[in-house]
C-alpha cells in the first residue's frame, strides 16, 4: 500500500468564515461530516483546501470563490466570504490560521488578506517566506475546472467534467483502466468512456459504452446519480495520495444503490490512498456508510470516522466530536442520534 | 426548561416509560433524540462516550437514569462515577431507579405503578410464577419481575403492546402514574422539565 503520510490526523482553523476557532481531532482516511444546516460543514471542506504548495493553495482559494459564482464581478471585498466577516470588517487585514496534524507533527499555515493592497499572502511551513499574489492575478490565472479538490453539490455533467476527463484521465491508460474497473462495480455493464468526436460548432462531450448495447450513449443521458458517481470516482483516482472534499455526497444516489455506492467509493479511495472529507444530511447515507463498512469493508473499519459538528446553545460556538467506527456503529444500532 | 436535557438510560424500555411519564406529568413530548440508550449498565457507558460528549458540547444537561440494581444506590453510584471519570464524561445529575434510595430497577417501579384495584392480578401472576417454579419440570423459563411486567399489561383487552420498548403507560386502567412511589422520580425530573 502506498504512502498515507500526507493524510491529516487533526485539523484546526481560526478566523475563518463563521468560525472564530474550530477543531477536528482523531481523523481517519474516510471522514463523514454531519450536523445541522448552517453549522458550517461546507465551510470546513473549503478550509481543507489549504495546501503546502502555495500556488495550488492560491488556486484553490480562487476556485472556492468562483464556486460562489462571484467570478464575473468579484472584488477584493468578496474575500470576506473566505474570512471571518466580523474580524475582516474590523481590521485592515484578515488573517486565517490553519493547523494540520500529521502523525506527531503539527504544521501551521497562514492566509493573509491585505485589503488595501488588494493582495493575498500565503505562508506555508515548507516555504521559506510567504508568497504574495495580486488579487486580480489570482482570479485571472486559475482554472477551477481542472484543479479543485472540492466537489460541490452543483458539480454535475458540464464542460468542467469533460475537461477534467480530457486533461487527467484520458491520457493516462492506467488511470483510465482504474476508472473503468471502479465504474463496473456500480454499473456492471459499463464498458468504457471516451470523448465524442465533435461536429462543427459543437463541443466534445463524454460518451459511455455498455457491454449490452451496440451504440454509445452520451453521459448526459444518464441520471444525476451516475454522473455524480463517475465524477467522484474520477477525482479520487486523480487525487492519488492526497485528500478530496465532497459536499453532500449522497445527493442523487437512490437509497437502493447507496451501500454499493459506498463500497466502490471507499474501496477506490483506499486503493488510491485518498483521504476523504464528505458531508451529508441524510440518515440513510450515514446508515449505509456504517453497513458497507460492517458487512463488506470490515478491514477498513478503523479508517472510518463520523465527525459530528454542533453549535453550543449558549455560546453559539461550533465544535466537533469524532466518532470512531465502534462508536457510530453502536449509536446507529441503538437508535442514538449522532446528528444534533 | 432552561437547557435542553439528554436522558441517558439503560435501554429502550426505560426511554419508553420516561416518554410517557414526562408527557403525563409535564406535558412535554420527549423525542427519541432526547435519549441515549447505552444498552446495559455503567460498564457499557464507554460505548456511548462520543454520543455523550456531543451532547455536552451542544450545552445539554446530561441526566443519567439507571437502575440501582441489587448493589444498591451507593455502590451503583460509585461505579457510575468511576466510569464517567475514566471516560471523562460530564454527567450533570444521576437518578437511580426505583426511587433514588432503595435497591431495584425499572420493573420494581412499574410494579408500584399498578393501580390498587389491579393488585389481585399481580398476586395471581406471583402465584403462577411460584407454582411453575415448584412443579419440577426441567428447562422452564424463570418468571422474573421483568417477565411479570410483560404478563401484567397483556391481561387487559385494552392493552396494545406488552413489550417494554413499545408499551404505553398512558392507559389509567393499566398503570397509575399518580402512584405515590413515583414521586421521587417526578420531583427529580421537575428540576429540569417543569
Amino acid at each position: 500500500m502506498s504512502d498515507t503520510s500526507n493524510h491529516i490526523t487533526s485539523f484546526a482553523v481560526e478566523n475563518f468564515k463563521r468560525f472564530e476557532s474550530f477543531e477536528m481531532t482523531d481523523l481517519g482516511q474516510f471522514n463523514l461530516l454531519v450536523g445541522d444546516n448552517n453549522v458550517g460543514k461546507t465551510s470546513v471542506l473549503e478550509a481543507l483546501l489549504v495546501d503546502e504548495n502555495s500556488n495550488l493553495w492560491m488556486s484553490n482559494v480562487a476556485n472556492a470563490l468562483s464556486l460562489k459564482k462571484l467570478k464575473t464581478s468579484v472584488t477584493v471585498k468578496d474575500l470576506e466570504y473566505y474570512c471571518n466577516q466580523e474580524t475582516y470588517s474590523q481590521d485592515a487585514e484578515g488573517v486565517v490560521e490553519f493547523r494540520l496534524g500529521r502523525h506527531h507533527k503539527l504544521d501551521k499555515y497562514f492566509l493573509k488578506f491585505e485589503k488595501h493592497l488588494q493582495r493575498l499572502m500565503f505562508s506555508t511551513p515548507g516555504e521559506a517566506k510567504p508568497t504574495t499574489y495580486d488579487f486580480g492575478t489570482v482570479l485571472a490565472t486559475t482554472n477551477h475546472e481542472l484543479s479543485s479538490p472540492l466537489i460541490t453539490l452543483q458539480s454535475g455533467h458540464d464542460r468542467s467534467l469533460t475537461n477534467f476527463y480530457s486533461s487527467t484521465i484520458q491520457k493516462n491508460r492506467r488511470i483510465r483502466g482504474r476508472l473503468i474497473e471502479s465504474m463496473r462495480k456500480f454499473i456492471p455493464t459499463f464498458d468504457g468512456i471516451e470523448l465524442s468526436a465533435p461536429f462543427p460548432n459543437e463541443e466534445p462531450h463524454l460518451i459511455i459504452t455498455q457491454s449490452d448495447k451496440n451504440t454509445t450513449l452520451p453521459l448526459a443521458l444518464f441520471g444525476d446519480g451516475s454522473v455524480k458517481f463517475l465524477r467522484i470516482v474520477m477525482e479520487i483516482i486523480a487525487k492519488n495520495g492526497k485528500r478530496l472534499m465532497i459536499d453532500e455526497i449522497d445527493t442523487g444516489i437512490h437509497f437502493s444503490r447507496m451501500k454499493e455506492f459506498w463500497n466502490v467509493i471507499l474501496h477506490t479511495a483506499h486503493e488510491n490512498n485518498v483521504q476523504l472529507f464528505m458531508t451529508t444530511h441524510s440518515e440513510e447515507c450515514l446508515r449505509f456508510f456504517k453497513e458497507a463498512l460492517a458487512d463488506d469493508l470490515s478491514t477498513m473499519k478503523d479508517l472510518a470516522r463520523v465527525v459530528s459538528m454542533v453549535e453550543n446553545a449558549t455560546t453559539k460556538q461550533v465544535s466537533s466530536v469524532t466518532f470512531p467506527f465502534s462508536q457510530f456503529e453502536f449509536a446507529i444500532n441503538a437508535g442514538n442520534e449522532v446528528r444534533l | 426548561m432552561t437547557l435542553p436535557v439528554t436522558l441517558i438510560v439503560e435501554g429502550a424500555e426505560d426511554s419508553r416509560f420516561l416518554q410517557d411519564f414526562v408527557q403525563f406529568h409535564f406535558s412535554t413530548k420527549l423525542s427519541d433524540k432526547a435519549f441515549i440508550k447505552v444498552e446495559g449498565n455503567a460498564s457499557k457507558l464507554h460505548r456511548s462516550r462520543s454520543a455523550i460528549e456531543l451532547r455536552t458540547k451542544k450545552g445539554n444537561l446530561n441526566i443519567l437514569i439507571f437502575d440501582a440494581d441489587a448493589l444498591g444506590k451507593d455502590s451503583t453510584l460509585t461505579e457510575i462515577r468511576n466510569q464517567a471519570e475514566e471516560l471523562r464524561l460530564t454527567l450533570n445529575d444521576i437518578f437511580l431507579l426505583p426511587n433514588n434510595q432503595d435497591s431495584g430497577n425499572l420493573e420494581s417501579l412499574l410494579r408500584d405503578c399498578i393501580p390498587q384495584k389491579n393488585r389481585a392480578i399481580i398476586n395471581c401472576i406471583d402465584a403462577y410464577a411460584t407454582c411453575v417454579g415448584e412443579i419440577g419440570i426441567e428447562n422452564l423459563r424463570k418468571i422474573d419481575l421483568k417477565s411479570k411486567m410483560y404478563i401484567y399489561p397483556g391481561t387487559f383487552q385494552s392493552s396494545e403492546s406488552s413489550r417494554g420498548s413499545t408499551r404505553s403507560y398512558l392507559n389509567p386502567e393499566v398503570w397509575d402514574l399518580y402512584s405515590f412511589e413515583l414521586n421521587p422520580l417526578k420531583d427529580f425530573l421537575a428540576k429540569y422539565l417543569a
